[in-house]
């Protein structure tokens, strides 16, 4: 067991440390870069030579690199090229946004998902499951920026019940907080929900297909007993694990949805540093994102370990 | 990773009454025709220009106009025919690609595969949206340059399906009698695994083509990909963000037009994966 | 003094809340960025002002003296303290205008510093320039050098190191910033805020729907396309700013192929539907113009538009002489966040050029690969913009656009003398009909077009009044009063 864990964290080591080389060369490969863009209106090549040194770019590639482990070694992150602050501040706030925004989503899906689930479950292959199925179908469909822009044209614009951007700080009270998050949320959850709803059926049908719960049908206990104690139960940790791979994915895959909502996060500062070629930021910020996601990753793998030993032997390839 | 083997079996559906796969099917094959004569058809250009700006739907402009005055029903054909080309390149490219590398990394295992399928892991880490962000930004704006981001976004798990199949497969008795008897190891790979996995991967191109889709409609959303004045139902979207209160028909349109079609894809990949498992 | 404004508090509100799209880089006014503008005439003060004549007024400096051959000026400086406490001397003015020529800091004024080529502490309270030439735009300079405290400069990512009205407050950075009264400004009665506090709202949506929901008194940046929205809704009214408008412009980089020819450039010109262009992409709210200054600046001649309206049939026939036939180009164009309404622009000027048989190509570059294709003269033609940042002509035209250093790659001897004659002579008659001959030149030579001016749009309260634009398009608030 103890080896499984080891392995499973000895492989995540490698893929890290590419993903970063990976982030590192490719953000330089983009054509332009800060000096060019910080150098005002006329600058003369002196001048945008000046800048680059100044933020330590005319040393090689490598170099840069290692100097930023050694930087990320000790939680330095290093200046955003563009306003001088600290990148760790910056990744702190913006993760707080981020996670918030996330975490509503994820309740979202979860209920709504869960609801849907349970209930195409509980009746599969009935008008109900088909139509839940065409339901989840057309959430999965729809584009995370359109379903953002529609929520904001009627909720914000005609019927004006939220405001149509920006999240609320904490200072001014849960209930613009909550008003805040509504449309960026449900927006996420509208395609995150589906995910959860097919899962929870597939879980459920099969849960009901297994041996003893046809036994506790056969002995005569009600269904609705049968569904809490045995379905809903049993079905409880692997919903909880899509739901964290689910989370993970959100730190990084809200980019379109903070963008269209204006909402201060990750993704939309990782979209608009890589515009103003900020590096440092970029790199501070995609180590975060992928990070997030990889961490998920892990701990549902070491996870799935524990609970069944058929899986540590067949995916250690 | 585990976390595949969960989230493979969250998106697949109930399986459909073949009339509603059926009708994806032609749904899809309906969009493909349009987008494919868009350009014969007699309707205006959709480049060109006009005085009635942002007109709504009428019988002149069946979808109204945009702020140029240009008709939205045929940038909408345009912007459809857009996306589902520069899909299927992107689509083309990933399954070209994450063929040959799953096929290699698969059978020839060693330390070759060990390094292949780190790199894959890592490429899968990022975030699909962002990772075409940087491809973008590396290769510039572009029709060709966008079909390429999306067919390395595409690579990984075209990679691992492959190799996952390849496996498989390669403990067959055939592979092992094709071995023995002295056959290249490039012909036992394409005349004998290829085709064993190739339900495997018509499947996968399937789903990849949706979310190269989307990704492309991101990415135009965002102001990269596509140039203008072709038309990209991402773009499109982009300029209908500016005209939310006074041009509403202008959101709706080519957001049905992109919903419609991925929703098709959406189904006929639910159908075919359906099919697939039944087979195996 | 402080009494005095308290009384004045109670009878207005003395707190304004701004929004703008950008967040500062630093505290720094050697950087003009569009995020910056903001708190520099706030945090920091100039030697002088101008006003709306182009009459300048003292401000740090008391008094100044020109010598008789016009090239040294002598300032004397007032009583005055940084928000450190310390006094203003005559080494900040030296340190200050030494920094602004720094390359490593002062690319923003960049070219126009080289006309002062010596700064002297005299004594702590007199500081002596020495320039190259007269330089009839000296004030217009001088109005953007904000004197800084050199002993504050060090800690310029989070505080300000300025003597200006106001000091820098609460700081979160992406989020808001405050800045508060400073009591001890030589000219305190004169602000009528106590705090000003500005939000960042990068989208404009989320901006607009927080001025009409009150969050909100002012928008800093907008688009005209929301100001044109915010227009006439209940309780917001579109200040017009008259200063500093953006031009935006077509270039064309003179060594590709047929843009060598005049004859094919001027025909070009002729094919910029101007009036479309204003109405469609800057929603009725730029004005038209083919010559570097606004229509409303003493340097304009209006009897030059008719050399450059919008006519086909000149331009075909301006064509046909030219001899070039069956043209493909590409237009540079980029996201709307770094050069605003290019890309629309340049499908209407694709449109126009297909009728006399040009073939228009266009790319839209993010705002990195744009700027350096820029800076490389990398392009056929180029859609952008820049501010008229100053009110004297002289500073008026960048030299990166138009002149020898222009990336048109362009060059014409008798512009030069011209522009070198404009230069070297304060009498403002002489200039005018110079400028009116520079004019003339930059639309034969057609190398470089203006196609609209783009005056700034602020929609704020209908509350909120005195906002002031300077020369430079920077905003001036502590002379703003909301009314409740």
């Amino acid at each position: 067991m103890l080896a499984y864990i080891v392995r499973r964290v000895l492989q995540f080591i490698p893929v890290a440390l590419l993903t970063s080389v990976i982030i590192f060369v490719g953000v330089r490969l983009a054509p332009g870069d800060p000096a060019e863009l910080l150098a005002g209106p006329d600058p003369s090549p002196q001048v945008v030579a000046a800048i680059r040194e100044k933020l330590g770019l005319d040393q090689s590639i490598p170099l840069q690199f290692v100097l930023w482990l050694k930087g990320l070694a000790t939680g330095d992150l290093g200046r955003s090229m563009v306003n001088g602050l600290p990148v760790s501040e910056l990744l702190v706030q913006r993760l707080g946004a981020t996670f918030e925004l996330a975490i509503a989503a994820l309740i979202l899906s979860l209920l709504a998902g869960g609801a849907l689930g349970i209930a195409a479950g509980m009746r599969p292959n009935s008008l109900l499951d088909r139509l839940i199925s065409a339901l989840t179908a057309l959430g999965l469909s729809l584009p995370l920026f359109w379903t953002g822009i529609l929520m904001i044209m009627f909720f914000a614009v005609q019927l004006r019940w939220f405001p149509v951007a920006g999240q609320a700080p904490l200072s001014a009270g849960p209930l613009a907080v909550l008003a805040s998050l509504a449309l960026p949320a449900t927006t996420i959850a509208i395609g995150n929900a589906p995910v959860i709803a097919r899962f929870l059926r597939n879980e459920i049908v099969e849960m009901r297909r297994s041996d003893h719960v046809r036994t506790a049908y056969a002995k005569g206990l009600p269904s609705h007993v049968i569904v809490r104690d045995y379905v809903v139960r049993n079905s409880l940790i692997p919903v909880l694990t899509v739901a964290g791979i689910i989370l993970g994915h959100l730190i990084g895959g809200s980019a379109v949805v903070e963008i269209v909502f204006s909402w201060p996060g990750i993704g939309q500062l990782l979209v608009t540093a890589l515009s103003n070629r900020d590096y440092s930021v970029v790199e501070g910020a995609m180590i975060v994102a992928v990070g997030a996601f990889l961490l998920a990753n892990l701990l549902v793998d070491i996870g799935y370990g524990l609970l069944d030993p058929r899986i540590r032997s067949s995916y250690d390839k | 990773m585990t976390s595949e083997a969960v989230l493979s079996r969250t998106t697949k559906a109930a399986a459909s009454p073949d009339f509603v796969f059926w009708a994806a099917a032609l749904v899809l094959a309906g969009l493909v025709v349009l987008a494919s004569v868009a350009p014969i058809l007699p309707m205006p250009s959709y480049s060109a220009m006009s005085t009635a700006r942002l007109a709504s739907p009428n019988p002149a402009h069946w979808f109204g106009t945009d702020q140029f005055g240009r008709d939205l029903l045929v940038r909408v054909l345009f912007g459809l025919r857009t996306s589902l080309w520069i899909g299927a390149l992107g689509v083309t490219a990933s399954t070209v690609l994450g063929t040959a590398v799953g096929l290699i990394a698969g059978y020839t295992g060693g330390w070759l595969d060990t390094v292949c399928m780190r790199a894959l892991d890592s490429l899968l880490a990022f975030p699909s949206l962002l990772l075409a962000i940087g491809v973008a930004a590396i290769l510039g704006p572009g029709a060709v340059s966008t079909a390429l981001a999306l067919g390395i976004v595409g690579v990984p798990q075209m990679a691992r399906i492959v190799r996952a199949g390849t496996l498989s497969e390669s403990q067959m008795q055939y592979v092992e009698a094709a071995r023995s008897v002295g056959t290249k190891t490039g012909s036992i790979l394409l005349r004998h695994i290829l085709p064993n996995v190739l339900h495997l991967i018509s499947v996968q191109m399937v789903m990849f083509f949706v979310v190269a889709v989307l990704t492309e409609a991101s990415l135009s959303f965002l102001g990269l990909g596509i140039q203008v004045p072709v038309p990209s139902l991402g773009s499109m979207l982009k300029e209908a963000r500016d005209y939310v209160g006074t041009a509403p028909w202008f959101v709706v349109a080519p957001g049905a037009a992109l919903t419609l079609s991925v929703l098709a894809l959406n189904i006929f990949a639910d159908g075919l994966r359906t099919h697939a498992g039944s087979r195996s | 003094m402080a009494m005095g404004s308290s009384a004045w508090a109670s009878a207005r509100a003395a707190d304004l809340t701004l929004a703008q799209g950008a967040e500062p880089i630093s505290f720094d006014p050697t950087q003009f960025a569009t995020g910056n503008q903001v708190f520099l005439h706030q945090f920091y003060d100039t030697l002088t002002t101008l006003d709306r004549t182009g009459v300048p007024h003292p401000g740090l400096a008391q008094s100044w003296e020109r010598s008789a051959d016009g090239l040294t000026v002598t300032f004397k400086l007032r009583d005055a303290k940084f928000h450190s406490g310390r006094e203003v001397t005559a080494d900040d003015v030296v340190f200050t205008i030494q920094r602004y020529q720094d390359p490593k800091t002062g690319a923003n004024l960049g070219e126009r510093m080289s006309t002062i080529t010596g700064v002297k502490a005299l004594d702590p309270k007199t500081v002596e320039l020495t320039l190259s030439s007269p330089t009839p735009g000296l004030f217009d300079l001088l109005e953007a050098v904000f004197i800084q405290d050199k002993d504050a400069v060090g800690n310029i990512a989070t505080t300000d190191a300025g003597s200006g009205p106001f000091r820098l407050g609460d700081f979160q950075p992406g989020v808001s910033f405050k800045m508060v009264r400073f009591t001890d400004y030589w000219q305190n009665d004169q602000t009528k805020l106590d705090n000003i506090t500005v939000r960042i709202i990068p989208d404009e949506g989320a901006a607009a729907a927080a001025l009409q929901a009150g969050e909100v008194d002012l928008l800093l940046q907008t688009s005209a396309l929301t100001a044109k929205n915010l227009e006439g809704v209940n309780g917001i009214k579109v200040w017009h700013a008259d200063t500093a408008p953006v031009t935006y412009y077509l270039m064309a980089n003179t060594t590709h192929g047929p843009l060598a020819n005049q004859l094919f450039r001027q025909a070009i010109e002729r094919s910029i539907d101007r009036q479309t262009i204003a109405d469609v992409v800057y929603s009725g709210a730029a004005v038209p113009t083919c010559q570097p200054w606004a229509a409303s600046h003493w340097a304009h001649d209006a009897k030059l538009e008719t050399e450059c309206s919008y006519d086909l049939a000149a331009a075909a026939d301006l064509l046909a002489k030219s001899g070039v036939s069956g043209a493909t180009l590409t237009v540079n164009t980029a996201v709307d966040s770094y050069s605003a309404g290019s890309s629309a622009t340049a499908q209407i000027l694709k449109e126009s050029l297909a009728q006399i048989g040009v073939t228009l190509n266009i790319v839209t570059y993010e705002q990195a690969q744009a700027r350096k294709l820029l800076l490389a003269s990398d392009f056929d033609l180029l859609l952008h913009s820049y501010t008229e940042g100053g009110n004297d002509p002289q500073f008026i035209m960048p030299s990166g656009i138009y002149g020898p250093k222009g990336r048109s790659k362009y060059s014409d001897p008798k512009y030069d003398e011209l522009v070198a004659a404009a230069n070297d002579t304060l009498d403002v008659d002489k200039r005018k009909a110079l400028y009116s001959q520079i004019s003339q030149r930059i639309i034969e030579n057609a190398d470089v077009m203006p196609i609209v001016d783009g005056f700034r749009e602020l929609p704020m309260k209908t509350s909120v009044d005195g906002v002031v634009l300077d020369v430079s398009g920077f905003p001036v608030l502590a002379g703003v009063s909301v009314t409740k």
